[in-house]
């Protein structure tokens, strides 16, 4: 898998063979630990654009930490999964929520046999050995709790776990942060922990590259329906850009399960209802759905009528 | 921009007709409505997709042409025929979904067919029903209906087998319709017999005709659709500023304006001594009205007002239960963003936890009790630590907007509310030198604000006592932080003059200028006591820098009233993160 991705990333996506080299070489030089080989995440799709797939290796072999800003269904996640994988580091997934505090993120004081003992948080550990950390909507957490991040982000390196040890990380470390900017509840970073990323603006998927991943991921969906169901989605991104309907029901994961549905003998009207439409609660929203899912994907049609046989 | 206020059916077609024209925020000149009341989805796609193809000038511009004409409805009709044929061929091929569309819109249309009344059939124009019968017979594949020969040239010539171009297209309907004479180019009108009165007879007739309302000074809770209608006939009445005030009976006055709104929520010593403190200055021989619309046993004085008010309310039940699924999906998706908003702005509490930060003044518990909890944690404040008053302009100026302000209103409550935010809401107007507050949901109402259909339209607006008495009402509040949000037109105007003072030795009317400058001060004195105050604006140009005098940055400009409450949530937004620091 791991050298299929450097195959992926040379011939297909055709990025700089030298980024390719400079891949390999930063494997061979931080081995990865037999025991580590589980967390090295296995993500279900490739993220397909050869300028953003360019611009995050090289960044990652300068030293840098990244940071992926872009709206929903943009690949910020798959690409970050894919980066573990291309450069073979073990990976710890952070969820940021509206609770975090350092303590969740470096680690906490709790009771073990009568004695005060320190728990490692997942960036405390993604230091130590060398993983990749994925800070998943980092925006969703206060600058406080965030603040603690600084010198793990900057030139130190270094984690000091007040009471205990300075602790130095490992030069493999790197940390990819991603952001969806404007949704509500989300707060704005603030510049000392922008400063300390390289940051990507996220593009949406284009229809070539839309086109690829649905074919890769069901080769035998029709050509005829792989357009129609491409076309869906960014009739559904017009939408939500016009704030008609909310984000829920534009998610490419949704979109991809449906297919997995019909494909299993679900009808298509049900298996969209279940992948996309039902996503959004409301039945207003769902109605405009319906609508703009209608105009493409009739509801009677079939595994046979969708995918060759 | 849009300009118009629509009901949900009538987005939901807009939504049909932007997703196929692949732009949004137009407004269409057509939109497909079925006799049932419900968006047909497959020629308001047609609708977008001629858009999309054509462009929206065209349409304008080819049904522009003969707008007026008395066979207008026919000509449009058959245009669409055309224009659909025009579109599917354009769209088919990139949309094949299309196909089974248009079939299932066939299906529809003789489905419908034994639906509709006899009255609906009488309406319908035997030439249009005869083309659009043998289009969706052919397009599910059935032998077309008995035709006359003209019937079926005309059917022919608006269906060409192969696509057009914009300039094309326009000039093949053109052709057409003047080779079957239904429209020669010039736009023929039957003319409507306008007969004209004036001097005495146009005076006696007056007494016969409705009026429309505008402003007086006895309330005349006027109804929406009777001002809209009064309208549409051109009856305008001019309004005439009173120099001196009408009744000069205090007692009167009082009773009048109890018997309209409502007891008074303070007992009469109370509320001399309020207008003692604050009808002062530019309000001197002003009173204040606060009242939750208590009944009172003065109500019978003015029944007709009741009655009208009670009609209003009627209204504004109808409206918002006519339009319940829209409303709810509003309600929806503000509580959605304000929740989110209060829950990253929420101050942190802490409590005791098995881990975390070790607490040392509870280690003792640990070696004596066993008890593994002496480490302390932070978890987000429950309350959200601030109340909102929501302060609605009631006067007059607002009768045309009634329903949409207490649906509008209604939203904002209840979505404030279902995130445990207190929120009030009043309305104020000016009438007989009492400017009435008048509660309509206060923070105890637990269950809903459905008193908020109460609102109605009567009277003036003078804003800055409005403002002071909404002062008065928030010394009194759940929370130490507050917010003020006023719906207002910034114009600020009322019969009761300001009197001779330093500002103006000679007193001069409540309204321009001097009122804006009397709101302005009410504001920063608001601000002064540490009250948040923002302004939905909702006036016209001319009065945008009378806006920014009064409130300053913290204001929203609205164009229609449905906008209300996303516009409010945005600035409830922008107070909470700024409130929370």
């Amino acid at each position: 898998m791991a050298e299929y991705m450097l195959d992926f990333l040379e011939k297909e996506e055709q990025i700089d063979p030298e980024l390719v080299r400079g891949i390999e070489e930063f494997r061979d030089k931080h081995k990865l630990r037999e025991e580590m080989e589980k967390r090295v995440p296995h993500p279900r799709f490739k993220y397909y654009g050869k300028e953003i797939w360019g611009e995050a290796v090289a960044a990652l072999l300068c030293g840098k930490n990244l940071l992926l800003a872009g709206g929903k269904a943009t690949g910020k996640n798959v690409l970050a999964e894919n980066l573990a994988l291309a450069f073979q580091r073990p990976a710890w997934n952070i969820s940021f929520h509206v609770n975090m505090d350092a303590s969740s993120l470096i680690g906490m004081d709790t009771f073990k046999d009568g004695e005060v003992t320190f728990r490692p948080g997942p960036v405390f550990q993604c230091a130590g050995e060398g993983g990749f950390g994925i800070l998943d909507e980092i925006n969703m957490a206060k600058n406080e709790a965030l603040a603690v991040l600084h010198e793990v982000l900057d030139y130190r390196r270094s984690i000091d776990v007040p009471g205990y040890d300075r602790i130095e990380m490992s030069e493999a470390t790197r940390f990819i942060a991603t952001m969806n900017y404007g949704y509500a509840g989300t707060r704005e970073l603030n510049e000392a922990l922008t400063s300390r990323f390289a940051v990507i603006q996220m593009p949406t998927i284009t229809p070539d590259n839309l086109e690829r991943l649905l074919n890769v991921n069901f080769p035998t969906l029709k050509k005829k329906y792989r357009n129609q169901f491409g076309q869906l989605f960014f009739e559904l991104q017009k939408k939500c850009e016009s704030a008609e309907i909310s984000t829920k029901a534009l998610d490419l994961r949704g979109m991809l399960d449906a297919l997995d549905l019909i494909q299993k003998g679900i009808p298509a009207g049900a298996a969209i209802d279940m992948g996309i439409t039902n996503k959004a609660f409301d039945d207003y929203e769902q109605g405009l759905i319906r609508d703009v899912i209608a105009l493409r994907i009739p509801a009677k049609l079939t595994r046979r009528d969708i995918f060759e046989e | 921009m849009l300009t118009k206020h629509y009901t949900k059916a009538q987005r939901q077609a807009l939504n049909q007709i932007w997703n196929s024209a692949g732009t949004y925020g137009f407004e269409p000149m057509f939109m497909a409505i079925d006799s049932k009341g419900m968006p047909d989805i497959y020629m308001n796609t047609v609708i977008g997709l001629v858009s999309k193809w054509y462009g929206e000038e065209m349409t304008k511009d080819l049904f522009g042409r003969w707008a007026g004409d008395h066979r207008q409805a026919m000509l449009d009709d058959l245009a669409w025929m055309a224009l659909e044929n025009a579109a599917y061929l354009k769209e088919v091929g990139g949309r094949p979904a299309l196909k089974e569309a248009r079939r299932a819109h066939a299906e529809n249309f003789f489905a419908q067919e034994y639906q509709i009344s006899r009255q609906e059939w009488m309406a319908k124009n035997q030439l249009v029903y005869a083309i659009q019968s043998a289009r969706w017979k052919t397009v599910l594949g059935k032998h077309k209906p008995v035709m006359t020969p003209y019937e079926k040239n005309l059917y022919n010539d608006l269906t060409p087998v192969h696509d057009e171009d914009k300039d094309e297209l326009e000039k093949s309907i053109l052709d057409t319709f003047k080779k079957y004479a239904l429209f020669s180019g010039e736009v023929k009108n039957r003319g409507n017999k306008i007969i004209h009165f004036d001097g005495k007879w146009a005076s006696v007739l007056t007494k016969f005709m409705p009026t429309g309302m505008v402003h007086t000074d006895t309330l005349s809770a006027g109804h929406t659709a009777g001002i809209r209608a009064n309208e549409a006939k051109g009856v305008v009445k001019a309004i005439r500023r009173s120099v001196v005030k009408l009744n000069e009976n205090p007692e009167e006055d009082r009773k009048y304006i109890e018997g309209c709104f409502g007891k008074s929520m303070y007992p009469p010593d109370e509320m001399a001594a309020i207008d003692r403190q604050l009808c002062t200055g530019d309000h001197y021989g002003c009173h204040l009205w606060f009242t939750a619309g208590a009944p009172s046993e003065e109500k019978n004085r003015n029944l007709h007002v009741n009655e009208e008010s009670a009609l209003q309310a009627r209204r504004n039940r109808e409206e918002y239960a006519k339009n319940i699924t829209l409303y709810r999906s509003s309600i929806l998706r503000l509580t959605e963003q304000i929740h989110n908003c209060i829950q990253v702005h929420s101050q942190m509490e802490t409590e005791g936890a098995r881990s975390g930060k070790l607490d040392i003044s509870r280690v003792w518990r640990a070696e004596v009790l066993g008890d593994g909890r002496v480490f302390s944690r932070q978890f987000p404040a429950d309350k959200p630590g601030f109340s909102v008053d929501i302060l609605l302009d009631a006067s007059a100026s607002r009768m045309k907007s009634q329903e949409t302000i207490a649906a509008q209103g209604y939203i904002l409550a209840e979505s404030l509310r279902m995130c445990k935010v207190p929120v009030r809401v009043t309305g104020f107007c000016s009438l007989r030198g009492y400017t009435v507050l008048r509660i309509f949901k206060t923070f105890q109402d637990k269950n809903g604000g459905s008193r908020i259909f109460d609102y109605f339209a009567s009277g003036w607006n003078r804003d800055g006592l409005a403002l002071r008495g909404a002062g008065e009402l928030l010394k009194n509040t759940p929370a130490e932080r507050k917010l003020l949000l006023v719906l207002t037109d910034a114009s600020p105007n009322d019969i009761h003059r300001i009197p001779p003072g330093n500002d103006h030795p000679l007193g001069c009317d409540y309204s321009g200028k001097a009122a804006v400058e009397d709101a302005a001060r009410e504001v920063r004195a608001l601000k002064k006591e540490n009250v948040r105050v923002g302004a939905i604006f909702t006036g016209e140009n001319m009065d945008v820098p009378a806006a920014e005098e009064i409130y300053g940055k913290n204001m929203a400009r609205i164009s229609t009233m449905d906008q209300l409450s996303g516009a409010a949530g945005a600035l409830i937004r922008k107070e909470i993160q700024e409130l929370t620091g």
